[in-house]
């Protein structure tokens, strides 16, 4: 038993993209880490956030945040693009699914391709295997916050979501989790990425009303 | 004032007789064949400036190329005097131990350790004689939380020290007057900066020099390293060349 990360949700939207993941690290049914951050800005284009074992995800966050300094270093505007954190990661988690010795994780790459002018996210997993799709949601997220985005991205078949859209989806969806998942927790952290950069949030609450519920309780409104 | 070697020159393992090891004094005149760098430290920040010369006047001086200031990591950087060369490769090492210690220890390294780094790596390549010295001047600048600004300077010997303001190159002589001319700790980096673009127009010799072009760069309290943006250089360059103007009319 290690301690490990819930789901992370994503939301891709007509000018960027919306990573969300809850602040807690689980140690099986035991909330042992109430503030961990799962959603990290890369650079000025890219964010990643993983759920799956935190100590293996921090790893990887490590040796990216290490990238950055290596690019900043040369003082000639490189930047990590989307794309290639997502390559990179992909081949790192490839190789180690080879090694039989994997990064336990599931990664999201949430950025905006400044050359197609474009949002880009795209999901990695411990096997190596890797996808792009405008919404993704790892571990619980899967059964939880997929179907929910699905109809509603299929409610408006082929438009992509506007920004207000996506962060309904995306507050639904975290809250849906919080409510669902034995090992949800309430407080979770956003990270917006656009054409302007990226962005993350402090922490937010889900609301969750449990009114069909409280009917239950003996006593209630006796 | 230069001795001739006569036998024991030929490798930094020999000592002479009277007590000098020439590979390492040799060295050192690569340094003063460059072109000058200025490094001043301020109240809030230091600023680096470079006379780099033009080698020919085909070269782009858009892009940045055979530049003589470098990031040596997130808030510390550094300008070079000498074998340009021997200071790339003084300047990957800068930033490989600057990563290093980052990923141990988990915080910035402290400017004075990265300068100690430096210097013993320069000095283990004037112990042994299948090695030859760096021809290098290495200044390194940051600015720490507790201490505030800082230079060191590393020398071919492998000596490191600490200073308020330094010149290596041609014209460090000149250039030494000339800061300590200046009222440095009280001065922020906005001012310093026309300060050094005075001092390289004073320390160029139009006659015997080529072409040269400034390059400056600044570490700056909350603002890390950068190389000072082009509409500020401008002005600082045009303000030198006209303080040098001004003091040549008034020597008429």
């Amino acid at each position: 038993r290690r301690v490990h990360g819930g789901a992370v949700v994503g939301v891709c939207y007509d000018q960027g993209v919306l990573l969300a993941a809850d602040t807690v690290g689980s140690f099986g049914s035991l909330a042992k880490l109430k503030h961990v951050s799962r959603v990290h800005k890369i650079n000025d284009m890219v964010a990643v956030g993983f759920s799956g074992d935190l100590a293996d995800g921090d790893c990887l966050l490590n040796e990216l945040q290490n990238m950055v300094i290596d690019d900043s270093v040369l003082d000639d505007g490189t930047e990590l693009s989307p794309r290639a954190v997502f390559c990179w990661l992909t081949r790192v988690l490839h190789h180690r699914r080879n090694k039989l010795d994997p990064f336990y994780n599931q990664f999201i790459v949430a950025g905006f391709d400044k050359k197609a002018n474009k949002p880009f996210m795209g999901c990695v997993n411990l096997l190596g295997y890797s996808w792009e799709e405008s919404i993704i949601a790892t571990g619980m997220g899967l059964h939880f916050a997929l179907p929910y985005m699905r109809s509603q991205q299929e409610a408006k078949s082929g438009v992509p979501f506007t920004f207000e859209e996506a962060q309904t989806v995306l507050t639904k969806s975290m809250a849906c989790l919080y409510a669902r998942d034995c090992r949800g927790w309430p407080q979770y952290q956003v990270v917006k990425v656009d054409g302007a950069g990226v962005v993350k949030s402090d922490v937010q609450y889900s609301r969750v009303a449990f009114k069909e519920s409280a009917d239950y309780i003996e006593g209630r409104n006796s | 004032m230069s001795s001739i070697g006569s036998g024991y020159d030929l490798s930094a393992s020999q000592f002479s007789p009277d007590g000098k090891v020439f590979q390492v004094e040799y060295a050192q005149k690569a340094v003063e064949n460059s072109g000058t760098i200025v490094a001043l430290r301020g109240s809030d920040g230091v600023v680096l400036a470079v006379e780099k010369f033009i080698q020919s006047k085909l070269h782009e001086t858009e892009v940045q190329s055979m530049t003589r200031l470098f990031h040596i990591e997130e808030g510390i950087g550094a300008s070079v005097a000498g074998l340009l060369t021997d200071c790339l490769m003084l300047v990957e090492y800068a930033r490989d131990e600057a990563a290093d210690y980052r990923e141990s220890n988990g915080v910035r390294v402290p400017l004075k350790v990265l300068a100690n780094r430096v210097a013993d790596y320069v000095h283990a390549h004037t112990l042994y004689s299948a090695v030859r010295p760096f021809g290098v001047n290495i200044i390194l600048a940051a600015v720490e939380a507790d201490v505030g600004p800082q230079i060191y300077m590393v020398e071919p010997s492998g000596v490191v020290y600490g200073y308020s303001g330094v010149a290596a190159g041609k014209a460090k002589q000149t250039a030494h007057t000339e800061i300590e001319k200046l009222a440095l700790s009280r001065t922020p980096c906005e001012e310093l900066v026309k300060e050094a673009a005075r001092i390289i127009h004073v320390c160029h010799d139009e006659t015997k020099d080529k072409a040269f072009e400034l390059e400056m760069s600044w570490v700056r309290e909350g603002m890390g390293y950068e190389r000072v943006a082009r509409d500020t250089l401008m002005k600082a360059d045009s303000y030198g060349k006209k303080a040098l103007d001004d003091t040549d009319s008034d020597s008429d």
